[in-house]
């Protein structure tokens, strides 16, 4: 396997878990149930998911979805800490951020990461 | 003469980000690397690995880089190898927090995999100045 081929092969692999980390996010801010109260330990457990596939999606050359899970980071910051439980109208502008995060990844394709068609040629065993 | 930069501890909790490291340290770099899932396990390995630097992730499960990076200075033989974080909270004040900890040197996520060699050797050649200055 050349470095190339390795190197898309790591990204494959991440664009493919990208779908389901985004889902286990809407699970914790309970998008299927925009009406309900949801305890901020899950806001908590989503604001670390969101801020590590922040660092996750842009160190693998996704920066559209690094900058999308950013913005919804940013929110869930201020958002964990209302008082418990997090009401729906609270958690609103979240479920926004959270819906352009799913439709940035959902159109996000393995070959549009950075590295995807990086050149490598020069930099071997530098 | 100056020490080359061959051994590397790397310690990191994501999967993810530690594979496209492990990638762009080894195969672009050409550095002998031994990564690390934990503080705990970095704790356990890197005294026999005994590295040339570390990166050590900030934020881990557990025993965060902060805590690790205490413990492993705790080591004699590792009191003086270069460590550098890794962190999303790059933030001015947080940088200045590492360095004043003692850190070689401060690296933001997300980071470029590709360039990650070479600022790493950057941070190694500051650091090997400073000890022959010193």
């Amino acid at each position: 396997m050349t470095m190339q081929e390795q190197l898309r092969a790591l990204v494959e692999r991440h664009h493919a878990n990208l779908a389901e980390q985004v889902a286990i996010v809407a699970r914790l801010l309970g998008q299927d149930d925009e009406g309900s109260d949801v305890g901020v330990a899950r806001v908590i457990e989503a604001q670390g998911l969101t801020h590590q596939m922040k660092g996750t999606a842009g160190s693998m050359g996704f920066v559209h979805v690094a900058a999308a899970a950013a913005k919804l980071d940013e929110h869930l910051k201020d958002l964990k800490r209302c008082p418990d439980p997090v009401t729906a109208a609270q958690r609103k502008e979240s479920l926004e951020l959270l819906c352009e995060l799913q439709r940035i990844a959902a159109s996000t394709t393995p070959e549009m990461s950075t590295l995807y068609d990086a050149d490598l040629s020069k930099l071997a065993r530098q | 003469m100056t020490k080359k930069l061959q051994r590397l501890t790397y310690v990191e909790d994501e999967p993810d980000i530690r594979a496209i490291a492990e990638f762009a340290l080894i195969e672009i770099g050409g550095y002998e690397l031994d990564a690390c899932a934990s503080g705990p396990e970095a704790l356990d390995r890197t005294p026999d690995f005994n590295p040339d630097l570390i990166i050590l992730d900030v934020m881990m499960p557990g025993m965060d880089g902060i805590e690790t990076y205490r413990r492993l200075r705790a080591i004699p033989k590792l009191a003086d190898t270069p460590i550098i974080f890794m962190t999303a909270k790059a933030m001015k004040h947080e940088t200045d927090r590492y360095r004043q900890l003692g850190a070689a040197d401060v690296i933001p996520k997300p980071f470029d995999p590709i360039a990650l060699p070479e600022r790493v050797q950057e941070i190694w050649q500051r650091a090997q100045k400073q000890v022959t200055a010193s």
